[in-house]
């Protein structure tokens, strides 16, 4: 199991994905983490990841946001069951919408064990 | 029209109607008192007939005003035909008009007018004295005439004076429009040019500028007729010179690019702020202290109103600000909510960890998930207390955003005007205030929101302030649209390069809340006005200058969606 993940807040979501791997992976999944866009690289290589997710703000140094990397996932036809966004912004739906971009799974912060397990589809 | 001149033209229309009664009654004695050379109802007839003439004549203006005095005097002639004119009696008759002259025709005498009176009265007593001319009598009418030009005179400079006054009545009572009180100086403008009588021999003006001394510089307050540039060679001498002596003739000032040398300026003081009145002449003026006293009072209303225009704009400004505050807090608090879900991941990841610990039976997997929870507890820690902190910041304000209301159509001259005002406001460098905007471009018209577009405008400039090495510039230009260019050299430009980078990206990108989450309080605000305001704008750096561009979207003469429009120059 790998999953991407856009994120520049890291330090406050480790501990719940750290169990969540913990209790449903066997330790075996792979979080690798991307403060920035660019830090990513080719974005064909998505496809070696089971998941993405992707913060809609990232940290200022980041040439796209959380936007602009979902247009590209959505010009890489990466399954949209693949693609969840994490964010702690309300009406996220409605600035979906204004640029022009679908509905994908979203995690809101704050995050807990509970809500990442619904996500994933995974029962305790 | 002024209510003054109102009561005064009232007045003298029953002036005017009593006089006539007086002449009748007084006529009437001079029959009953001499032996009469016409039958009785031939003086029955020409009473009649001088009523129903003067009746037709009743206040019409021009010719008619002679005739209406030929009328009078023809009527005299038939009454003191034949009838001893040495005696006092009689002769007061002839002399009635010209003693009640001032107030017993129309509502603007002129001098004409008593030399006019002084030839029918001559030749009258001429006709009545068996076409005789008798001396003393002369000299009399004469004396009187001479009297009454004086008064003339002396009335028509006091009509003048009240007539530019009642310019600042009218513009409260029928043209008060904030920020434009330049409709005041081209009323009194138009009043001096159009006077055809007196003034006209003294002072044929041009324009009427007004300037504020402030830091010991000239800064251009207002004027009648607009102005792009204006250039006083010797500004520093002209301000000291004029405080000493109070009037200055002859100041040289190039206005858009014409020079005018024949000047006359005039220092009016209200508390310790000082104004110069320029005028601007197209021929040599002459009795420059009469024209100083006339206009002088006169000057010092318009002060006034100018005085009250700034007030009202420093209020405005203290509403900006305080929106300013208000809108701030709605966009930190959008920061706070994104701000606390995130703290607060901690926090509830530590009590579902403890949570899930309480239901694992796994040893293995309870130790590991302990090891978190021990970890997750500090940091939730950590995180309450900044949670705390937060709140407290959103506890200390209240909310009210700002929205921009109603859009009007309003002229390039005024956006033009504002800007200078509101760079003279900021006591900006007035040399790098440039303009290629020419008279064709500054009278197309924009809608906008003239308050909003003047907030912008402060924010821009209190930016280029704070940020600024000292060398920065307005520049009024025109590519495909009329542009706005401000330029501003940056301090401390390496360290800031980064930052300003962001900024700009964010500025220039069509998303209008963008900027929300950027901490770039100043630009944010402009950014949301000028896309309400229908705006387009572009910021970048060239070298150390960070140049921010408003470009205008004018109203074609085609669209014809505006309802009503209402222009405002």
């Amino acid at each position: 199991m790998k999953i991407a993940i856009f994120e520049n807040q890291w330090s406050n979501l480790k501990a719940t994905f750290e169990a969540l791997n913990i209790i449903h992976f066997n330790k075996s999944a792979v979080y690798d983490l991307f403060e920035t866009s660019q830090s990513f690289g080719d974005i064909n290589n998505i496809v070696n990841y089971n998941f993405v997710l992707v913060d809609l703000d990232l940290s200022p140094k980041s040439d796209m946001d959380g936007y602009d990397i979902l247009k590209k996932l959505i010009e890489n036809n990466t399954p949209m069951n693949k693609i969840f966004i994490l964010t702690g912004h309300v009406n996220v739906n409605d600035k979906l919408k204004e640029k022009n971009l679908p509905s994908f799974n979203i995690i809101k912060k704050p995050i807990t064990l509970e809500s990442l397990e619904s996500s994933f589809g995974l029962t305790k | 029209m002024p209510v003054l001149k109102y009561v005064d033209i009232s007045i003298k229309k029953i002036y005017s109607v009593l006089f006539r009664i007086i002449l009748v009654i007084y006529s009437i004695l001079i029959l009953v008192r001499n032996e009469n050379i016409f039958p009785t109802y031939y003086y029955v007839f020409g009473i009649i007939l001088y009523i129903i003439i003067f009746k037709l004549l009743y206040f019409k203006k021009g010719i008619f005003s002679y005739l209406r005095l030929l009328n009078d005097y023809l009527f005299f002639v038939l009454i003191l035909w034949d009838k001893p004119i040495n005696d006092f009696f009689n002769l007061c008759l002839l002399f009635l008009p010209l003693i009640f002259s001032t107030n017993h025709s129309t509502s603007e005498k002129r001098a004409s007018f008593s030399i006019g009176l002084f030839i029918i009265t001559v030749i009258t007593l001429f006709v009545l004295n068996g076409f005789a001319f008798e001396w003393t009598y002369l000299i009399a009418v004469f004396v009187i005439m001479l009297i009454n030009l004086l008064t003339y005179l002396r009335t028509y400079v006091l009509r003048i004076y009240n007539d530019l006054h009642d310019s600042i009545d009218v513009f409260y009572q029928n043209d008060f429009n904030i920020f434009s009180n330049n409709k005041i100086l081209n009323s009194i403008l138009t009043k001096i040019k159009n006077d055809k009588k007196v003034l006209k021999f003294f002072l044929v003006p041009d324009n009427i500028l007004v300037f504020k001394i402030k830091n010991e510089e000239l800064r251009l307050a207002n004027s009648a007729k607009f102005i792009s540039t204006f250039k006083i060679e010797d500004e520093k001498t002209l301000i000291s010179n004029i405080k000493e002596s109070k009037i200055i003739t002859n100041t040289a000032i190039i206005i858009d690019d014409k020079k005018y040398e024949k000047t006359i300026s005039t220092l009016i003081e209200n508390g310790k702020t000082s104004y110069v009145f320029l005028i601007t002449a197209e021929t040599k003026i002459f009795c420059i202290l009469y024209i100083a006293k006339l206009l002088d009072p006169l000057f010092s209303k318009v002060i006034k109103v100018l005085e009250v225009e700034e007030r009202l704009h420093d209020e405005k400004n203290r509403y900006l600000d305080n929106i300013k505050s208000k809108t701030q807090f709605v966009l930190s608090t959008i920061q706070a909510v994104h701000f606390l879900n995130n703290a607060l991941t901690p926090i509830t990841s530590y009590f579902s960890l403890t949570k899930r610990y309480d239901e694992l039976t796994d040893e293995g997997m309870r130790n590991d998930i302990l090891k978190l929870i021990e970890s997750e507890r500090v940091r939730a820690r950590a995180s309450l207390s900044s949670i705390l902190e937060r709140f407290d910041l959103i506890m200390e304000r209240s909310l009210n955003p700002y929205i921009v209301q109603g859009m009007f159509v309003f002229s390039l001259f005024k956006i033009f005007a504002n800007v200078r005002k509101v760079w003279d406001y900021n006591d900006m460098n007035k040399d790098w205030f440039l303009s290629k905007w020419d008279k064709e471009i500054l009278s197309k018209t924009l809608s906008t929101n003239i308050d909003s577009f003047e907030y912008i405008i402060e924010e821009i400039l209190l930016n280029i302030k704070a940020h600024s090495t000292g060398e920065y510039q307005v520049l009024f230009d025109y590519e495909d649209l009329p542009l706005i260019i401000f330029k501003n050299r940056i301090k401390s430009f390496d360290k800031n390069k980064t930052n300003l980078l962001r900024i700009i990206k964010n500025f220039n990108n069509d998303d209008s809340s963008e900027m929300d989450k950027r901490k770039s309080y100043g630009l944010t605000f402009i950014k949301q006005f000028l896309v309400q305001l229908n705006m387009n704008y572009e910021a970048k750096l060239e070298s150390d200058f960070f140049i921010l561009v408003l470009k205008f979207n004018l109203i074609k003469n085609e669209d014809s969606n505006i309802r009503e429009p209402m222009v405002q120059s």
